[in-house]
């Protein structure tokens, strides 16, 4: 974490050029397809631009930028969520299967999972479609742990959970994995 | 195996666990085969995540971003704000139409009309026809003997009292809250009627012409504005079309006919001269002119 005192403000494009392909690479493995990554990781970056003035080194950029991205996708499902646009995802990765005691609803996307049209029987596609079935922070502690390399302290700050928390939930996701993608290879 | 270890296995690949708690899991690892499987597993999950790699910006993402952020940043009430002042005029002149034309059950002869009261003479029962549902010939049909015009008669219950000797004949209109927006109307048939002997009746002006619409003008900025200004206007097909990188557009909202005669920018507001009538082709209504914030006014052209 940056000391307050001895932050030095970044300007509107430093920021975008250090952190617009962060953003979108979050955005990414969260909605699971691009168009709405693109659409999540722009809302994200401009809400960060607005309130960049204002940032004092509290905490480091690129968690700060995580953290925009986050709390942004998190209000977008609540509102699907809330005005019950939500369809189940496709399993055709898992053979048509759902979890019928533990169903996992995902707002639809534009364009169906990422790397769909190319690994669309590769492993790629049945991770992505995996993840996709984790539950909002559980998915956001996945990615910012095995794609965006973190450590627990930094992802217990984006997602302000204390690392305890964070190892526990951890865990618990690549179980979910580990069953998910059993189940899909099998 | 129970989750307390699972859980150390998993931090144990993330080198997440102090000294200690690495070496007793290392020690559990080379002692049970189970752990040993437990751990590859959990390691092949997160290498599988990790082998989604990441991805570079799509081609023209930050392109789109500051078209985005442009649009954004924007006056959020700009886009609105002509369509809502466009539809707050049609609201008025509606309510003002309302109030102020005709009562049609007024001027309604008495199907039961015995021939008792005080007979009204019209003077122009066709032009009372034309608004409301006199025509002569009705007249002529419950005429009383003796000629004249067929009487009316005020329903006294929903009317403030006449003067005494000076029944009106008219019959009021049967709703009491259509009868409160008429209230001028009869009040100015009734004082007629008080005044003399009411032998004559002329229809009074709010009777025989609704009022004019209201007319107002508006400064719109984008082409979406001024769509939703015309499509609000009831006007067909598409306005003319405006340059709105160099200029905006003055919409004309008023009466069928009414159009723009010239836009003239002033010290301290736009003014629009305007005429309410005469124009067949509804494009008079939008001038595209120099943008300005100035406030519009309008005036009627002499």
């Amino acid at each position: 974490m940056t000391s307050p005192g001895s932050y030095q403000a970044v300007t509107e494009q430093e920021f975008l050029e250090k952190h617009s392909e962060l953003v979108y690479n979050l955005a990414l493995r969260l909605t699971g397809n691009r168009s709405d990554a693109e659409d999540l990781a722009q809302d994200a970056l401009i809400r960060a631009l607005k309130a960049l003035p204002r940032f004092r080194g509290e905490s480091q950029l690129s968690s700060w930028a995580y953290r925009i991205t986050i709390n942004a996708w998190k209000n977008r499902v609540r509102a699907e969520k809330s005005r019950g646009f939500w369809k189940t995802i496709s399993f055709g990765a898992f053979g048509g299967d759902k979890d019928d005691d533990e169903p996992v609803f995902e707002p639809a996307g534009k364009d169906g999972p990422l790397d769909a049209t190319l690994e669309q029987e590769g492993t790629a596609a049945v991770v992505q479609t995996a993840l996709l079935k984790l539950e909002a922070d559980d998915r956001a502690i996945v990615v910012l742990r095995e794609i965006e390399e973190r450590s627990y302290g930094e992802i217990g700050e984006v997602l302000g959970l204390s690392e305890g928390t964070v190892k526990s939930r951890l865990f618990r996701a690549r179980a979910k994995l580990k069953t998910l993608l059993d189940k899909a290879m099998r | 195996m129970n989750d307390d270890i699972r859980e150390k296995l998993s931090a144990y690949l993330d080198g997440a666990l102090s000294d200690e708690q690495r070496r007793a899991v290392e020690v559990e690892i080379s002692r049970s085969e189970e752990t040993r499987l437990e751990l590859e597993a959990l390691r092949a999950v997160s290498e599988s995540v990790k082998g989604l790699g990441k991805a570079k910006l799509p081609e023209g993402f930050m392109a789109r971003l500051q078209a985005r952020r442009a649009c954004e940043s924007a006056p959020p009430r700009g886009s609105y704000r002509p369509l809502a002042l466009a539809i707050s005029t049609a609201v008025i002149a509606l309510v003002v139409w309302d109030r102020t034309r005709p009562p049609r059950e007024l001027l309604k002869p008495l199907p039961d009309w015995d021939g008792g009261g005080v007979a009204l003479q019209s003077t122009a029962p066709a032009s009372i026809g034309a608004a409301g549902s006199l025509s002569t010939t009705d007249a002529k049909e419950k005429a009383p003997e003796g000629g004249g015009v067929a009487p009316m008669r005020l329903d006294e219950s929903k009317m403030s009292k006449p003067s005494s000797g000076s029944v009106p004949l008219l019959r009021a209109a049967s709703e009491e809250s259509r009868l409160n927006g008429r209230r001028r109307t009869l009040s100015a048939i009734r004082g007629s009627a008080a005044r003399g002997t009411a032998a004559k009746f002329a229809a009074p002006a709010a009777l025989a012409k609704p009022a004019a619409p209201a007319v107002n003008a508006v400064a719109l900025k984008s082409a979406s504005a001024l769509q939703a200004a015309w499509t609000a206007a009831g006007l067909p097909g598409k306005p003319p079309f405006v340059d709105f990188s160099a200029q905006m557009a003055v919409f004309l909202a008023g009466p069928p006919g009414a159009g723009i005669v010239s836009v003239q920018d002033h010290n301290t507001s736009i003014v629009v001269l305007y005429k309410d009538s005469g124009f067949a082709d509804a494009f008079a209504r939008v001038r595209a002119v120099t943008p300005s914030q100035k406030p519009l006014t309008v005036k009627r052209a002499d």
